[in-house]
């Protein structure tokens, strides 16, 4: 039975890279993240937050979060998706302070952003399926890092075979291969995928807990098992991002004209 | 000779009845008729109607303006004593506001009626463009700030006939007529223009002006600006107004007459599938063109193509950037519709002729694509799921135009080229990823029909001239279609090709109605009216006339 590889040490490099300002590490801290932290706003929010500050709220949460992670103390027992939560909590009420302070015409300044949310008990604990979202963000980042890595028809045929359940023949015949291609292609990809998903889920998570997840969600046995796990959740991302889709253009039809849209930025 | 009526004599009842049936009879051919005629001209219903129009309009606007007027009074009426309480419990300044609004209520009350006593009467009377036009003229005049910046524009050479939405950049957008003399300079002898007009005074920021500046200059190359004009305060430019409906809307409504509401539907039909990668195919042959000429289009978006004509016509020059430009990349764009790999390297700060920036455009197209299959945007870009059920081929294409920045096409060219085979004897379900040229199938690419290949020539030669603009058909392009023939003359085998692109039941082709049933309608009705009258002058001693109790 195949495993997920062991753990090494956190990604220091990205650490680095975060720490050192670079735009592109935090646009990759963005593109996991983003959705989730957004979606998450955006529920607690009611739809009562546009779609404009919904964007802002995401973008101070990573903000936070990509400048204090190296002060963050894993011995502390905090899980990752909490601490992310908690952030997103926390950049949230400041914001409505804000609010309510230009409100009052007071002049107060919000809460300052310290590191008030690294203690466990402070924060509620989240709920089933914002750790579905989070695992599921951790999941799609391997995803798109294998799929960078892999040559595209590759790519595709372990697609097709995982999320369209084609058989290798079916998939063989689209595209122009044998079906032993389409098996040598498959394996390439999950190999990527399997090296990718152990950078990933080492990267983002703080808790032993958090490392077994893959495990729990049947990404470290055999190579079906491993399959049929990935295509669940790559399923079940697309579908919590396209509710969250589906929400937003809701709140924006309730919202009326000038409440907003896919603006250009 | 006459009858006295008589309501007692059967016979004389008898009559009467006759002369009533004879009548009403009468009245009926003459309205139809009536109605044979307008329609056969054309002009009476159309006159009727728009005055019916007019009226109604009217009344509503003068019954709004009661209601306004009312509403006002009462709201104004109520609030002074609520001023008065407040000021009794020594609260001034709460005081203050309930006055103040009672005041603004009053107004808007006054205004109301004023509206409904003087203005309405002279709309109704067909003088509301001079009384608009006098009262937005005196309001400027008077230096009303907020009626300066929603006053109609002027252009020297064109009359504005109305205002489009405003855009990503703030600039104003009109649609416009050239006059005689600017159709010649221009060289555009039919047809209406739009104006983009970027006005400091009304919120343009000098970054946007030159940014525009900068793609003018490209634009104008590829003869997508027509005429162009800048003062101190000011700046426009004209480019040819497409009308028509947006490729978003457009494509929402065939997904929606396909009956696809959300995710897992059965997808579009094949007609309305080749239809919409024909449109497709059209952004990246302009593309094609606009990349050759060294220009990237930035902002590639359903809502940035025009479908005119059965054409998908590409839009917005707002981003318009060269290739070769030495500016630092920007994140513009439209999230989802926008290539990652644009982002990271604009915030690494790359310049625009460090990157082979006609690749960002295809990430677009392929985005583009995938929402027209779809009827939904790719939230997760290349990794997004088709739902829909949509050809191998098709989605194929999609998704490599959205691959990673080095494993997706080269350029314009090669997406052009698979889509090209995707839609060759439009049956894109029967192409498989294999057969494209980009997977080293082009090989296999069946030749059309010689049917096909004569109409697709006789197109050709009526077609013209190419890469001139974004309206302009690729060479290739007649090859894709299905021509569409209409026998013209039975006995001889005539044709004409009547549409260039299968059209879809829900977008059906308008034509000109036949006025065959109007004539015949009006032939009936002329000769049921000869016939009454002939009988009326015939019987007229027998009968005579007894109606409105005459002798």
């Amino acid at each position: 039975m195949a495993t997920i590889s062991p753990m090494h040490q956190v990604d220091t490099a990205f650490l680095r890279r975060l720490r050192a300002r670079d735009e592109r590490a935090w646009f990759e801290l963005w593109e996991a993240f983003g959705p989730v932290i957004r979606g998450t706003l955006a529920r607690w929010g009611n739809g009562r937050l546009g779609e404009e500050t919904l964007r802002d709220l995401t973008q101070d949460t990573l903000a936070a979060l990509s400048d204090s992670i190296d002060r963050f103390d894993p011995q502390r027992g905090v899980r990752f998706s909490t601490w992310l939560l908690a952030i997103a909590k926390h950049v949230l009420g400041d914001e409505m302070d804000r609010r309510f302070a230009q409100k009052r015409g007071s002049g107060k300044r919000g809460a300052s952003l310290d590191d008030a949310w690294m203690g466990e008990a402070r924060v509620s604990q989240p709920d089933e399926e914002y750790e579905r979202r989070v695992m599921a963000a951790k999941v799609h980042a391997a995803i798109r890092a294998a799929q960078k890595r892999a040559e595209f028809v590759h790519f595709e045929a372990y697609r097709m075979r995982v999320l369209e359940s084609k058989q290798g023949r079916e998939i063989g015949e689209l595209l122009g291969v044998s079906e032993p291609t389409v098996t040598r292609h498959c394996q390439r990809v999950r190999e990527a995928l399997r090296e990718e998903l152990s950078v990933a889920i080492e990267q983002w998570s703080y808790t032993d807990d958090e490392r077994s997840e893959p495990s729990r969600a049947g990404l470290a046995d055999d190579d079906a098992a491993f399959d049929d796990a990935l295509g669940e959740i790559w399923r079940a991302q697309e579908e919590l991002v396209a509710r969250d889709i589906a929400e937003r253009d809701e709140a924006r039809r309730r919202a009326g004209p000038g409440g907003g849209g896919r603006a250009r930025t | 000779m006459t009858r006295p009526a008589d309501a007692q004599d059967p016979e004389a009842v008898g009559v009467q009845g006759l002369e009533w049936l004879i009548l009403i009879i009468g009245m009926i051919a003459a309205s139809v008729a009536l109605v044979a005629v307008g329609i056969i001209f054309g002009k009476l219903g159309i006159l009727t109607a728009a005055l019916l129009k007019h009226v109604g309009v009217t009344l509503s606007r003068f019954l709004t303006d009661l209601v306004r007027f009312v509403g006002g009074a009462i709201v104004a009426i109520v609030l002074l004593p609520v001023a008065l309480g407040r000021l009794v419990v020594l609260r001034p300044s709460s005081a203050l506001e309930a006055l103040k609004a009672s005041g603004h209520e009053s107004v808007v009350a006054l205004k109301s009626l004023g509206c409904a006593v003087a203005l309405r009467p002279l709309e109704l009377l067909g003088l509301s463009a001079l009384v608009g036009h006098v009262g937005t003229r005196m309001r400027v005049a008077l230096g009303d700030e907020n009626e300066k910046r929603n006053s109609p524009a002027e252009f020297p050479g064109y009359t504005v006939l109305r205002e489009l939405a405003r855009g990503g950049s703030g600039a104003r957008l009109f649609v416009a007529e050239p006059d005689a003399r600017t159709r010649r300079k221009l060289k555009l002898p039919s047809g209406f223009v739009v104006i983009k007009s970027f006005d400091f005074d009304e919120g343009t920021h000098a970054a946007e002006m030159l940014r525009e500046g900068r793609s003018l200059d490209a634009a104008r190359k590829l003869g997508l600006v027509l005429d162009h004009e800048a003062s101190e305060r000011r700046f426009h430019y004209v480019m040819r107004y497409y009308e028509g409906m947006d490729l978003g809307r457009f494509v929402r409504s065939m997904h929606e007459a396909a009956g696809g509401d959300g995710a897992g539907g059965e997808g579009l039909d094949r007609e309305r599938l080749v239809l919409i990668a024909s449109l497709v195919r059209d952004i990246v042959a302009t593309l094609r063109d606009w990349h050759d000429a060294g220009l990237w289009h930035k902002d590639i978006k359903p809502e940035n193509a025009i479908v005119h004509e059965g054409r998908a016509t590409l839009v917005d020059l707002g981003l318009v950037t060269p290739l070769a430009s030495h500016m630092t990349l920007t994140t513009h764009g439209t999230e989802y519709f926008r290539d990652p790999e644009l982002v990271r390297q604009a915030l690494r700060g790359a310049r625009v002729s460090e990157v082979d920036a006609a690749r960002f455009d295809l990430y677009g197209a392929g985005a583009v694509l995938y929402f027209a299959l779809e009827g939904t945007f790719p939230a997760h870009g290349v990794l997004s799921s088709f739902k829909k059920k949509s050809p191998a081929c098709l989605q194929w294409i999609a998704r490599r135009a959205m691959a990673d920045f080095d494993r997706r096409y080269r350029d314009a060219e090669e997406m052009l080229a698979d889509l090209d085979r995707a839609l060759l004897g439009c049956d894109p379900a029967a192409v498989r990823p294999a057969d494209l040229p980009s997977m080293g199938g082009g090989g296999e690419m069946e030749k059309p029909s010689e049917e096909a290949a004569f109409l697709a020539q006789t197109l050709r030669k009526d077609t013209a001239p190419l890469r001139t603009g974004p309206a302009t058909r690729p060479p290739d392009a007649a090859l894709l279609e299905r021509p569409r023939v209409k026998v013209t003359n039975w006995w001889t085998g005539a044709y004409a090709v009547v549409s260039l692109r299968p059209l879809p039941p829900s977008f059906p082709e308008q034509g000109r109605r036949g006025l065959g049933v109007a004539i015949a309608v009006l032939v009936a009705a002329l000769v049921a009216l000869a016939a009454v009258i002939w009988f009326w002058l015939s019987y007229q001693d027998t009968i005579g006339f007894t109606i409105g109790g005459g002798a």
